[in-house]
């Protein structure tokens, strides 16, 4: 794994909002190409393998929050949700109700094993920039190489596996009105458009609650019988229409059990099962011993609320969004072995519950929050050789 | 297998166009599209509306009398999109031109009724974290 500098493609605004991503900058770019990731095929296979591991890991660890029963308060999971997420982790004759997707966040250094940091199982964003952005980034600059990146056939093929499970009518997508919801939630409505579904788009504050039929409705009425919806399950939760969701007979992606995957005390769920696993980081839902640890609410976003302590010294403290009345998960503190040019973030994608791809995200500092930059990356055989080495960082340039 | 080089997109060109190019002008936040992104009338998105390959069950908002479990029909159909106006604020900023108001002002009621619908029971909550998006990162 190498990090390397690149001028970016002239016009490259142009280019990207021609792909569909007109949200490429905040105060400074958010995708940013002047720099790039080098993986070779022996890191992607790596990356492929503690991903495939941690989700079977995670399934594991749903069904025991759900066959012990005694994480829901930890957990924050209100008790009135519980029917609804076992009636949903029982479905398809006891497979569960499918998911189409969720995002790992590894760390890793290119030299020890990739840690999971966090498993974004309900709601990940990103994939835009990942799945068709950072693909004509490549196109244009080394059309001969190749990426770590399958999403969007993976995508359409999933809708199309999904489809016997689809009661008949639109699929509904649904997320809040803000760019980088609609566009994410848009893009799945046109990878499921392209395996031939029919499909209709609704504003969250839309969807309405037919007391008659007792069902949810879209704004033309029409019943939602199924809905992708891109926003967290706690939030629906807990809002006006929650007391509905257990009577409702809609179908949800991401199904309700990803409530708890989605959870961050799923981590120390997953060290209780799987202590000293070479892809885990110690977790715990209190802080005990720890010294040196991330302190993350349950249920925070983005990075928000999150505390990093070393040696009992608070050095990092993500953005205060009022995140941590429902409990914390304190995490290891992940430091990387040898040093790297950018505190990194790997987003390693799922869809089906298969590897699918990555998206790489760079922080001035040690939280990865919503600014936190995309940076492109591709696979060649000269990444930075054999993945047990130390991982070796040319040009790595000064901060910016 | 390789893919191929240019990944085929409809609907999200559709909504990121529109984005782009909304200068001084608001759209209507709903619009139908054919599955190549082309904004059609929107009564080719409405329940009844025969598709143009004249296939079975062609309808965007299809009918739900067929019984659950059916497989969902492959059609040449017709797609409500949503252009948003970023009524909480949100991530990043857009390209030049783009419109930011929003015609809700950021604000959220509560659930309002018509008949024995009510309305805006979602959605609370990510208003109050106005400028970010529901989404994990």
């Amino acid at each position: 794994m190498e990090r390397r500098e690149r001028e970016p493609r002239d016009g490259w605004q142009e280019r990207v909002e021609k792909v569909g991503f007109p949200i490429h900058t905040a105060d400074a770019p958010y995708w940013d190409e002047s720099a790039f990731w080098v993986f070779t095929p022996g890191d992607v296979e790596l990356l492929e393998r503690a991903t495939a591991e941690l989700h079977e890991m995670v399934l594991a660890a749903v069904g025991h929050v759900l066959d012990t029963g005694r994480y829901w308060e930890r957990l924050a999971i209100p008790r009135e949700m519980v029917p609804l997420v076992a009636r949903s982790w029982e479905g398809v004759d006891g497979d569960g109700d499918p998911s189409i997707y969720g995002r790992m966040d590894l760390a890793w250094d290119g030299a020890g094993t990739p840690r999971l940091l966090e498993y974004n199982a309900d709601t990940p964003t990103g994939l835009v920039e990942t799945a068709v952005v950072q693909w004509h980034w490549l196109q244009d600059v080394d059309p001969a190489a190749d990426q770590w990146n399958s999403l969007h056939e993976r995508l359409v093929a999933g809708w199309k596996e999904l489809a016997p499970w689809l009661p008949v009518g639109p699929l509904h997508f649904a997320s809040l009105d803000v760019p980088e919801d609609v566009l994410t939630a848009t893009y799945l409505q046109d990878t499921a458009a392209q395996a031939g579904l029919s499909t209709s788009f609704v504003e969250m504050r839309t969807i309405g609650w037919d007391a008659g039929k007792r069902a949810f409705v879209d704004g033309d009425g029409v019943e939602m019988r199924a809905c992708f919806k891109l926003y967290p399950w706690e939030w629906m939760a807990r809002e006006t229409f929650g007391a509905m969701l257990p009577q409702a007979h809609t179908r949800w992606i991401e199904p309700a059990w990803k409530m708890v995957a989605s959870n961050k005390g799923i981590l120390a769920v997953l060290w209780e099962l799987y202590p000293d696993h070479p892809n885990l980081l110690p977790a715990f839902l209190e802080p005990g011993d720890l010294t040196t640890y991330a302190r993350k609410p349950l249920l925070s976003r983005e990075g928000a609320n999150v505390v990093l302590v070393r040696d009992g010294d608070v050095i990092a403290e993500g953005k205060d969004e009022g995140y941590g009345k429902e409990g914390h998960v304190w995490q290891a503190l992940w430091e990387p072995a040898v040093p790297m040019p950018r505190s990194l973030s790997i987003g390693s994608w799922l869809v089906r519950g298969v590897p699918a791809g990555a998206g790489l995200r760079e922080s001035d500092g040690p939280i990865t929050g919503n600014l936190s930059r995309f940076v492109p990356h591709l696979i060649s055989e000269d990444g930075g050789g054999d993945p047990r080495r130390r991982a070796r960082f040319r040009a790595i340039g000064e901060g910016r | 297998m390789r893919k191929p080089s240019s990944i085929r997109l409809g609907l999200l060109l559709a909504v990121s166009a529109l984005l782009v190019g909304c200068e001084g002008e608001k759209p209507k936040e709903k619009r139908c599209v054919d599955r190549d992104g082309q904004f059609v009338d929107e009564a080719l998105c409405s329940v009844g509306t025969p598709a143009p390959d004249g296939g079975v069950g062609s309808n965007a908002t299809g009918s739900w009398d067929s019984p659950d479990g059916g497989v969902q029909q492959s059609h040449g159909g017709f797609h409500f999109i949503w252009i948003p106006y970023g009524m909480y604020g949100g991530v990043g900023t857009f390209a030049p031109g783009y419109v930011r108001s929003g015609p809700g002002g950021g604000t959220v009621q509560g659930p309002a009724s018509s008949g024995s619908v009510s309305r805006g029971g979602f959605g609370a909550t990510g208003a109050s974290h106005a400028g970010t998006s529901a989404s994990g990162s």
